[in-house]
């Protein structure tokens, strides 16, 4: 049998195989495909560092095959992912890139410097405009990407700028602007949610378009630019996300009605206060669009500073000049019609109240928190929307032990307050964080208490507070804090027990079943017919039978037509074997019922 | 027309016979020619050459035209035939699409561009997702890599100001990951020498070695085989053949029937077998499962291994009980952010985990304690500029105080105490010092004795490092130096570093009497000045070279014991004190 057999099974084997491959040059499953990036390098006919950036840019990502064809200290990438990338435009581009720098090098290797600098003042360059349409093919998708993104230009505008690493100074100052451009939309919106101070940094959390986007910022200190971290890949990531951020950017703006790259006071600027600045001009900007909206055409000279928007002088001069009642307009102006609930929540946390940052508090952070819950703020130093003997002052932060002149007409408290009354969501005590005192634990709101089932002591005594704030500030009956939840949980209440009942009712009419046919069965006994037991046999058979029977059908709908096309000859008569095997069966049961019927009939 | 070569005159070309006239008479030609027929055509213009045809030759025409219109059979069955249906090609669709893609963006950016012009100026950035509904461009279902979050957030107890307990919990898991490493590295395997101690084997040695083991080997083979050969060729009798036949026999027999036993056996608890299976299967399923949770546990705690590296998570950023102060000026935060990120990349599987570059630091330590253990011994008899950078380097030595630690450095404390001893001399120095001693011999008001004499000194002195270098070694093979007079200064240098003492030690323990002659040698030398012997007294040098027992074979022993003692005499130092 044996060898007779074997030969017919390999002549089987390469009639199947329409190509016949030798043996030990398998090209199937995990071998065909991964390749290592070795591979894929010599595929691209491009360098390492190219090749990385390409897959940086185009988001494809090293795999982990289930086998590893060429061992395990490999790394491996998808096929397609590797002619994902052959295809894209941008991988000519950066060859044509580095055809050119080779250019330049020659020009420089041979003295020749008038023709390397007229060279270089025409570099091929790219742009990733099509790349972040392909990876984010939606609005949403952006933003749900978002965090990484935040985070590492957040982290850019904090580093120094470093020739040795290439990061230069025009890449910092991108992302500076960046950085700024987004935390004055969220301010302006009230988008900001959460705030934690960590030893890494701060953890932002703000919730755009129904996305929550959290996202980690540096401390206002020193970065030191470690050695195990390779820069050239960071760099490549942040040349994209600078990228994706200025569209989100971009986008946002839009959507409030502002004009996107926006211009700035360039006083404000050389300051370093780019923030405020760009809070002005948003106000300024949505203001101005309103005035429009509502005189029409009155104004065309404004218009068209708008055109041509270099005009520093013109656009200051639509600037409002009170800046103080400008900040207050931010926050009355807004049209509440679209927000949701949180946000009138957090617009209206620090309504009414006007801060004051002295100069050891963390200044970029506040500026960027107190606005986004609806405060004012200002800070020690020029170009400050008010100062400090400013007797509307009601909240000074400050961070030292021992104070010059104090105002009795303010509370002196430390920095610590605002983060603590963002992430309870409520005005808290001031007398615990006075200044010289330790505050309070900094607790993390990233962390669900509930969920937790324990609670620290702090939160605790907030929560107390708070339930008591709620009350005084809404003393009106119907309205209280267990009121307002008592819907939800009906709701809540109500979805559980229509499940559990509909469980329960599933399992009645289980059992009810089985007690039928237990039933029926003690009743044939008792009646003691003569074929009891081959009855209850067939009884049986039938059962299982009509219990299959569905599935069966099943089958036999799914291999239809098509999928009996479909299927290989052996298993064409595999089937038909089981379809006549089946019917038989079924014309057996039907005789038997048959006979059974007559019998009954007799009797 | 070139100019022609000059030629030499003397040849028969250069006779006025032979000088050609061809052009002269090709010129006259032309221009007879010329005034017969009326000028050159080539100055004529054109109008006064040509007309244009303006009568209408139809017949010409026509023709002309019926040549035109006439279809070639080759043409005509190129030609499209409006009854036949074009076969659509299978990239038809993508075709169309594209163009139709093609036209859109066309018209996006036109509409784009007069959008930019009347919003945004000259700005290049337009609304990538204006169209998103649309979904006109390609694109492409993106992989989730991983299902680690982008940013994670740090636990409470990393808050800067944190809640006891919660600050207890990471401050624990902060230990445990240092812990960790620490047992992993006690633990681990040793890692494999770079030398191993002791001679090397020479080759023609190795050769033998290999000799001797085949030897062995051979001898055992050449015992075991007599023995076979003797068993081999004794005799079976009948009688004997006959019972080893029965004997297999019921051999035979009795294993078939065990076998037959053992199967009826198995037969019999067959229901206990399939249980078995059963239950092998259970296991085996919950393994699986098991298995599979864990992968999943795992993916959320790290990337899966995509490279040649294993991912190594960065530490817990927390701070120290004491170091919680509750306020943010003071706070002592993290610097490294971007190691933080990186990390964040490679742990979602963004990048292949790189190499750990700890090892680069241990070299440069490793690197440090050489260069430093070189100037360690080096350093009483350097010159300034060199001792202030060995100095420079002892501090850095200190700085990287903790991987020198790690390393197990032997000279560390010995390095430390020279180096507080060098940084005091240093202070002491005046500042031109430094320079003068960098140009010794180039100073101009530096006369020439002088230099000679520093010429000495700066010789003497690279011998006492190498006497001192000698004595930190622990063997004893001095030179004198009693012939540089003018040292004073460097010698109370020596003895202020805490070389006499070391000598003195030396002295005392010395069991040769070589060491001894050196040592008395260079204290000898010492007690030249008056301000190292009275240090010398001060450390008690009198009666332990009273009590240096005197030798027969060195008598430069008892010569310099004689001198040194006489010195000290000479000083007014009395030997009882």
């Amino acid at each position: 049998m044996t060898k007779k057999d074997t030969a017919k099974k390999t002549v089987a084997k390469l009639k199947k195989n329409k190509h016949y491959r030798p043996a030990g040059k398998k090209r199937e499953g995990n071998a065909a495909r991964y390749m290592t990036r070795s591979q894929a390098i010599k595929q691209l006919q491009v360098n390492l560092s190219v090749f990385r950036k390409l897959c940086i840019l185009k988001g494809v990502f090293p795999r982990e095959p289930k086998k590893k064809v060429k061992g395990n200290n490999q790394t491996y990438y998808h096929v397609k992912d590797i002619a994902f990338i052959q295809h894209d435009p941008l991988l000519e581009k950066l060859r044509e890139q580095r055809a050119y720098q080779k250019k330049i090098h020659k020009a420089l290797a041979k003295k020749n410097e008038d023709l390397a600098t007229r060279l270089r003042t025409r570099e091929p360059s790219y742009t990733l405009d099509r790349l972040i349409r392909e990876r984010y093919p939606k609005f949403v998708d952006a933003l749900r990407d978002l965090d990484d993104c935040l985070s590492m230009v957040h982290l850019f505008a904090a580093l120094p700028a470093v020739e040795r690493l290439k990061i230069n100074v025009e890449r910092v100052h991108s992302c500076r602007r960046l950085s700024h451009e987004w935390q004055a939309y969220v301010a302006r919106c009230h988008k900001l949610r959460k705030v934690f101070v960590s030893v890494k940094g701060i953890y932002y959390q703000a919730e755009v378009e129904g996305q929550k986007i959290t996202w980690l910022a540096p401390h206002a200190m020193q970065q030191v630019l470690p050695d195990d971290v390779n820069f050239s890949v960071m760099l490549t990531f942040v040349e994209f996300y600078e990228t994706l951020l200025g569209f989100v950017n971009f986008r946002l703006y839009h959507s409030i009605s502002v004009k996107y790259p926006p211009i700035l006071d360039p006083r404000l600027e050389a300051l370093a206060a780019d923030l405020y600045a760009l809070t002005r001009y948003m106000n300024g900007n949505t203001k101005r669009i309103s005035e429009e909206q509502e005189s029409g055409s009155t104004k065309p000279e404004h218009t068209r500073g708008q055109l041509e928007g270099a005009q520093f002088e013109e656009s200051e001069h639509q600037l409002p000049s009170n800046e103080d009642r400008a900040l207050m307009h931010l926050i009355e102006e807004d049209d509440d019609n679209d927000d949701d609930e949180d946000t009138k929540k957090c617009k209206k946390l620090f309504k009414n109240m006007k801060f004051y940052l002295s100069r050891e508090v963390p200044r970029e952070s506040l500026l960027f928190v107190i606005p986004a819950f609806g405060g004012v703020v200002s800070w020690e130093g020029d170009a400050a929307p008010f100062t400090e003997a400013d007797q509307s002052i009601t909240h000074q932060i400050v961070d030292r032990p021992s104070q010059g002149h104090m105002y009795l007409s303010r509370e002196y408290i430390q920095p610590q307050w605002i983060y603590d009354c963002i992430n309870f969501g409520v005005i808290l005590e001031a007398h615990r964080y006075l200044v010289g005192r330790v505050p309070p634990p900094h607790l993390s709101p990233f962390v669900d208490n509930e969920a937790e089932g324990y609670f620290p002591d702090y939160a605790e005594t907030i929560k107390r507070f708070e339930a008591a704030a709620k009350n005084e500030v809404l003393p009106m009956p119907g309205v209280g804090k267990d009121d307002l939840d008592d819907p939800q949980l009906l709701l809540a209440e109500g979805y559980l027990s229509r499940t559990e009942a509909i469980e329960v009712a599933e399992r009645k009419k289980e059992r009810a079943t089985s007690e039928k046919q237990y039933l029926e069965d003690l009743k044939q006994e008792v009646q003691g017919h003569p074929d009891a037991t081959a009855s209850i046999a067939v009884e049986g058979a039938q059962v299982e039978e009509e219990s299959s029977r569905p599935h069966l059908e099943q089958v036999a709908e799914d291999t239809d037509g098509t999928a009996l096309m479909m299927m290989s000859r052996r298993n064409r008569g595999l089937f038909k074997a089981m379809k006549i095997a089946k019917d038989k069966k079924k014309a057996k049961v039907e005789k038997l019922k048959q006979r059974k019927k007559q019998i009954a009939e007799s009797t | 027309m070139g100019k022609k070569p000059k030629s030499s005159r003397k040849g028969k070309k250069a006779w006025r016979a032979n000088i050609s006239t061809d052009d002269i008479d090709e010129f006259i030609e032309k221009s007879t020619k010329d005034a017969l027929t009326g000028g050159s055509l080539a100055e004529v213009p054109n109008e006064s050459l040509f007309f244009v045809d303006k009568s209408k030759d139809l017949s010409v025409k026509r023709k002309i035209e019926k040549h035109r219109e006439k279809v070639l059979h080759c043409d005509s069955v190129l030609q499209r035939n409006p009854f036949v249906k074009a076969i659509p090609s299978s990239n038809d669709k993508k075709k169309s699409s594209m163009k139709n893609k093609k036209n859109k963006k066309d018209s996006t950016e036109a509409s784009t561009s007069k959008d930019d012009a009347t919003k945004d100026g000259e700005s290049g950035i337009v609304d990538l997702w204006e169209n998103e509904a649309e979904g006109d461009i390609r694109t492409r279902k993106v992989v989730k890599t991983s299902v680690i979050p982008a940013v994670e957030v740090d636990p409470p107890g990393c808050s800067y100001n944190p809640n006891f307990e919660a600050h207890q919990d990471s401050l624990a898991k902060a230990v445990a990951e240092e812990m960790q490493k620490v047992y992993q590295s006690e633990l681990g395997p040793q890692p494999v020498p770079l030398t191993v101690q002791g001679d090397a084997i020479e080759e023609e040695e190795m050769y033998f070695l290999e000799v001797d083991n085949g030897d062995d080997e051979a001898n055992e083979e050449n015992e075991d085989a007599p023995e076979k050969s003797s068993s081999m060729k004794k005799m079976v009798t009948k009688v004997e053949f006959n019972r080893r036949a029965r004997l297999k026999d019921r051999q035979k027999k009795e294993s078939e029937a065990k076998k037959k036993a053992e199967i009826s056996k198995e037969i019999d608890s067959l229901p206990t077998i399939i249980d078995e299976i059963a239950k092998e299967d259970e296991e085996k399923q919950k393994r699986m499962m098991r298995r599979l949770v864990a992968k999943q546990e795992r993916l959320k705690q790290q990337p899966p291994r995509l490279g040649r590296h294993k991912f190594v998570p960065a530490p817990t950023q927390v701070l120290l009980s004491e170091e919680i102060t509750g306020s943010l000026r003071k706070l002592k935060a993290c610097c490294t952010l971007a190691t933080d990120r990186f990390k964040s990349l490679e742990k979602r599987g963004l990048i292949p985990p790189s190499a750990n570059k700890r090892r680069r630091k241990y070299n440069f330590a490793y690197e440090l304690r050489f260069l430093a253990g070189d100037k360690v011994l080096d350093l009483y008899f350097i010159d300034d500029g060199e001792a202030e950078e060995a100095a420079g380097v002892l501090i850095d030595v200190r700085v990287e105080d903790e991987a020198l630690r790690k390393l197990r450095l032997k000279h560390l404390e010995e390095m430390r105490t020279l180096a507080a001893h060098l940084r005091t001399y240093l202070r002491g120095r005046p500042a031109g010092n430094v320079q003068r001693s960098r140009n010794f011999c180039s100073s101009p008001s530096v006369n020439r004795a002088d230099e000679a004499a520093a010429a000495m000194e700066e010789e003497a002195e690279r011998k006492i490092g190498w006497l001192l270098k000698v004595i930190f070694a622990g063997t004893a093979t001095a030179i004198g130096y009693q012939f540089f007079p003018y040292m004073d200064g460097r010698r109370m240098k020596i003895v202020e570093l805490g070389g006499a003492q070391e000598l003195l030690n030396m002295l005392e323990a010395a069991k040769d009497d070589r060491t001894r002659k050196a040592a008395l040698e260079a204290l000898a030398a010492l007690t030249k000045s008056d301000k190292a012997a009275g240090a010398l007294h001060k450390a008690g040098a009198i009666p332990i070279v009273q009590s240096t027992p005197s030798s027969v074979e060195e008598e430069a022993i008892d010569k310099y014991k004689t001198g040194l003692l006489k010195r000290f005499q000479d000083l007014k130092y009395d030997g009882s004190s």
